[in-house]
């Protein structure tokens, strides 16, 4: 009896741990150091990991797909770099079937963007104790900064126009579809990772997408902290280290393209009403800082000087080193419509490329759209006063759902400029009791998916200028050729017109007078068409000068324009060679005026040590293998570290850009950061930290290469190393046209040339099509990106695909 | 004679049953099989524990590793690099398959043991 009770309990216990077993490899747990992943699941040969190890020639589609919302019979033809050539009958199937292609390469990245730009990340990532509250804390900031509110009014915007949504409905059905495909064994290998299913996709992703683009390209304004340091430092000197307009400057556009000021009838300036009594103390300062480095360059040349007698258009615009990359290539074509490029996965249409007539580029404008505003709330947190008036607060109610914890609810009061960010009451800034409303260009009802829909389909400069009147935010430098032997450059996006330094500084809620009223006329853009000077560019200099009849600020960059310029300017029957040498010119123009300053201040001892010698003979292209950049770089780091601390600040105040610094230096400026004699000082601080310098590497070492030191990698969203991929081949850096910096860098070198009777386009991007990491394909272009080679596509029609066996053809069936 | 026509039939046994499982079942599936198969053919508990550890571990790596060399072993080489398992994925996979085949086969040797003293 006893032995069959003790078999009993055995047998249970066995079957216990069975289960046990069975049930852990299912579920994702959490111990001390993190969660674990369901390694049963992960495992098993034939539905975990595993099925992401892509058999080197497999397709991303099964070689036919029902799907019976299409109309008609769709083909995608995938030539040798896996880019797939979208073939369709009518509109709706090929952003059906873009849809359903980008996610066959890139779901996951799609949706984790999605989570990101919502502030969802907490709803899968938030039970890893070491993440949680740093991944809470950036999704409420996410939530206070309005980004899906920005996004409803987007969609609200598009609901409106039929074409556009449904075009949007398309595109969602498609993504839909493929989703709807998928057993568990097909998830992207993150998914099985971190252990949660694709939701369904909805237009509103699509508009989120946009808002996390706005986001990058229109976060670098610097109010909050320069209310702080104006207050500190006073006005006056304040505009001496954060100057608006530098000599030389060479803005994108020159006077002579300005409408004349009488044209124009906004107020004279006031300095008097700049708001100056605010302390804000030090603001919390949202997410991380904005990322300086995301810029772009753009150039056309006009067919009088170029060797094949017709434009020549490059552009690559410097967005984050992401794996997957932040761009895909593609070919979408129907009957009316035949555009190739580079698409943002999770969008409609193609951002950046040519159709059959015309080609086009984007950098970014750098202007200042995101304002802030100083309220006066009631006690009982209900109304504000403006304008004399009280008015109502309205609260938005957002709710993160934490994984593995409860839900946090934020209640976020907004004011017609937007929400209140920092709310004294639930969300105050350190050591401040303001209530800080947020107005930004990226929240308004605007169609820029309609604007590329438009482009796309553009046949000459009246059709495009025609498409970018749907666009609004982020603001954009368009850049323009076509068959036809046009050029042209246009600086698009929704500006409001300000008064003289207005929205500098934190603005005064309670007055009218600050608030947004109307935008630029679209007549009155900047715009160049077939310039007398043969060429336009962009490289996010200052779009104008002074003489433009309108107010404009913002943060722009000062030394790739100015290279740019100088080589254009040389360059008179430019060639495809020539392009490419562009974009991979390495000449580090700020070293080039900044190091033989910092070296004339060293005592003539240290001139002879090997550093100093090294960098004297450096030629200032920043090649990978060299070892001066490293030094360079360094070495002003060290000493604007030194020259800008300071006591009265903390690490949330902004340095002095280099250009601004570059001139302190030459003009020996007077400044609170400066004690005593200035050029001493300086001496000081330059001998010193150049003895700091010396020792601080092992400038004989590998690592001290520049393409080593600066450290530039491809980062897995997840940032898992095995996913992400160095790159200590690569030369160029900040300020250099060949941006490639540790973190961000040329996302998309495109060269198109208009000499044929189809354009020729010459493209890479640091990435791969696929976006498993279990793909050869996951880095398919990353070599040639690093050895200048570009992959050629021209406009074909689907006849070329089917004459040509060598693609691969799946198929789209109704 | 008997004990050969035995044999076929358990080896033939634990080839479909494991096909079905790996085929429609989830990754547990496959543990099922050998504690029904360590239930019908009874041997003694080493060679039970021996068929679950061995041939639950040679199933997964062996199905993993014709994946993987498919593949080239990229996807095994990317999470090397990235340490992103705590060991060699090929051994952890191994461990897993045979840790679950071992411990449905002792189950189901139990159940036997266990189902067999209640008929005395």
């Amino acid at each position: 009896m006893q032995n069959k009770a003790l078999q009993f309990v055995l047998t249970v216990l066995c079957g216990a741990c069975f289960v046990a077993l069975s049930y852990l490899g299912s579920h994702r747990i959490t111990l001390g150091n993190g969660p674990i992943p369901p390694l049963g699941n992960l495992l098993y040969p034939t539905s975990g990991i595993w099925q992401q190890a892509e058999s080197l020639d497999a397709l991303p589609m099964e070689s036919a797909t029902q799907a019976k919302e299409l109309r008609d019979e769709v083909s995608v033809y995938w030539d040798d770099q896996f880019i797939p050539h979208i073939f369709a009958q009518n509109e709706h199937d090929m952003f059906f079937a873009q849809g359903y292609v980008e996610a066959s390469l890139r779901l996951w990245q799609m949706e984790f963007t999605i989570f990101a730009a919502a502030g969802r990340l907490s709803e899968i990532l938030g039970d890893d104790p070491n993440l949680r509250d740093k991944i809470l804390e950036f999704d409420i900031n996410q939530r206070r900064i309005g980004m899906i509110y920005g996004a409803e009014n987007k969609l609200q915007a598009i609901e409106k126009n039929p074409e556009a949504l449904a075009l949007l409905d398309a595109y969602t059905n498609g993504v839909n579809t493929y989703i709807n495909s998928l057993r568990y064994e097909d998830y992207p290998l993150e998914y099985k990772l971190l252990d949660y299913q694709p939701s369904p996709w909805t237009n509103l992703n699509s508009c989120l997408l946009l808002m996390a683009m706005s986001k990058d390209l229109t976060d670098r304004e610097f109010d909050l902290e320069y209310t702080n340091l104006k207050n500190a430092l006073g006005e006056e000197m304040f505009f001496t280290l954060y100057g608006e307009y530098y000599n030389p400057m060479e803005p994108i556009f020159p006077p002579s393209t300005y409408p004349p000021t009488d044209s124009t009838n906004h107020s004279s300036p006031q300095p008097s009403a700049h708001p100056s009594s605010f302390d804000l103390a030090m603001p919390l300062r949202l997410n991380s800082p904005p990322d300086k480095n995301i810029g772009s360059n753009n150039w056309v040349i006009h067919k009088e000087r170029s060797q094949s007698g017709m434009p020549l258009l490059a552009n690559d615009p410097h967005l984050s080193f992401n794996a997957p990359c932040i761009w895909v290539e593609m070919q979408i074509s129907c009957p009316g419509y035949n555009a190739y490029g580079v698409s943002f996965p999770g969008a409609p249409g193609i951002i950046i490329g040519c159709n059959d007539s015309i080609g086009w580029g984007v950098t970014n404008a750098g202007r200042d759209v995101k304002d802030w505003y100083q309220l006066t709330i009631n006690d009982d947190r209900t109304q504000y006063y403006h304008d004399s008036v009280w008015k109502d607060l309205t609260y938005r109610e957002e709710v993160i759902q934490c994984r593995g914890g409860e839900d946090v609810i934020l209640n976020i009061p907004y004011s017609h400029h937007g929400p209140v960010v920092y709310d004294k009451i639930t969300f105050p800034s350190e050591r401040h009791t303001g209530d800080l409303a947020l107005r930004w260009r990226a929240h308004d009802p605007t169609e820029e998916f309609y604007a590329f829909y438009q482009i796309n389909k553009a046949k000459n400069w009246d059709d495009f200028l025609g498409a970018l009147r749907y666009y609004s935010c982020p603001a954009q430098n368009f850049i323009f050729a076509s068959l036809q032997g046009d050029i042209g450059l246009r600086q698009q996006g929704d500006f409001a017109i300000l008064e003289e330094r207005q929205g500098y500084f934190v603005m005064d809620g309670t007055s009218a007078r600050f608030d947004w009223k109307e935008s630029i006329p679209f007549e009155d853009m900047p715009t160049l068409y077939n310039p007398a000077s043969q060429y336009a560019s962009s490289a996010n200099q200052h779009a104008v000068s002074p003489d433009y009849p309108y107010y404009t600020h913002g943060e722009f960059e000062h030394y790739r324009n100015r290279r740019l310029h100088s080589l254009l300017d040389n360059l008179h029957k430019a060639s495809i060679e020539d392009m490419v040498s562009m974009q991979y010119d390495n000449y580090d123009l700020f070293a080039s005026e900044m190091l033989p300053l910092m070296l004339s201040y060293l005592d003539s001892d240290k001139l002879a040590n090997p550093v100093a010698q090294s960098m004297q003979s450096w030629d200032f292209m920043a090649d990978a293998e060299k070892v001066a950049p490293s030094q360079f770089h360094l070495w002003y780091a060290l000493y604007t570290d030194s020259l800008y601390k300071d006591d009265k600040f903390d690490s949330l105040w902004v340095k002095p850009n280099e250009y601004q610094t570059y001139f302190q230096l030459k003009d020996s400026i007077r400044h609170p950061f400066l004690e005593g004699d200035v050029m001493a000082t300086q001496k000081k601080l330059l001998n010193t930290t150049f003895d700091v310098l010396c020792t601080v590497q092992d400038w004989d070492a590998d690592s001290s290469q520049w393409g080593q030191f600066k450290g530039s990698t491809i980062s897995h969203l997840l940032r898992i190393d095995g996913f992400s991929y160095g790159l200590p081949s690569a030369g160029g850096g900040e300020h250099i046209l060949n941006a490639s910096k540790t973190s961000t860098g040329p996302s998309w070198r495109m060269i198109l040339d208009f000499s044929g009777e189809k354009i020729q386009g010459h493209g890479h991007y640091p990435g791969g099509q696929s976006g498993n990491p279990g793909s050869a394909r996951y880095m398919g272009f990353v070599d040639d990106w690093l050895n200048k080679t570009y992959h050629s596509f021209v406009m074909e029609s689907s006849s070329f695909f089917q004459e040509d066996k060598a693609f691969t053809k799946t198929v789209l069936l109704p | 004679m008997k004990k050969n026509k035995n044999i076929l039939i358990m080896v033939f046994f634990y080839i479909v049953g494991s096909a079905l499982a790996i085929g429609y079942l989830p990754w547990w599936g496959l543990g099922v099989v050998f504690a029904f198969g360590a239930l019908l053919f009874v041997k003694p508990l080493w060679q039970e524990l021996l068929l679950g550890l061995l041939l639950g571990a040679a199933l997964w790596t062996g199905i993993s590793f014709i994946i993987s060399a498919q593949n080239q072993h990229i996807l095994y080489h990317r999470f090397m690099e990235g340490k992103i398992l705590p060991l060699n994925p090929f051994l952890l996979t191994a461990i897993l398959g045979g840790l679950h085949g071992l411990s449905g086969s002792l189950f189901g040797y139990m159940l036997g043991k266990w189902r067999k003293n209640l008929r005395k």
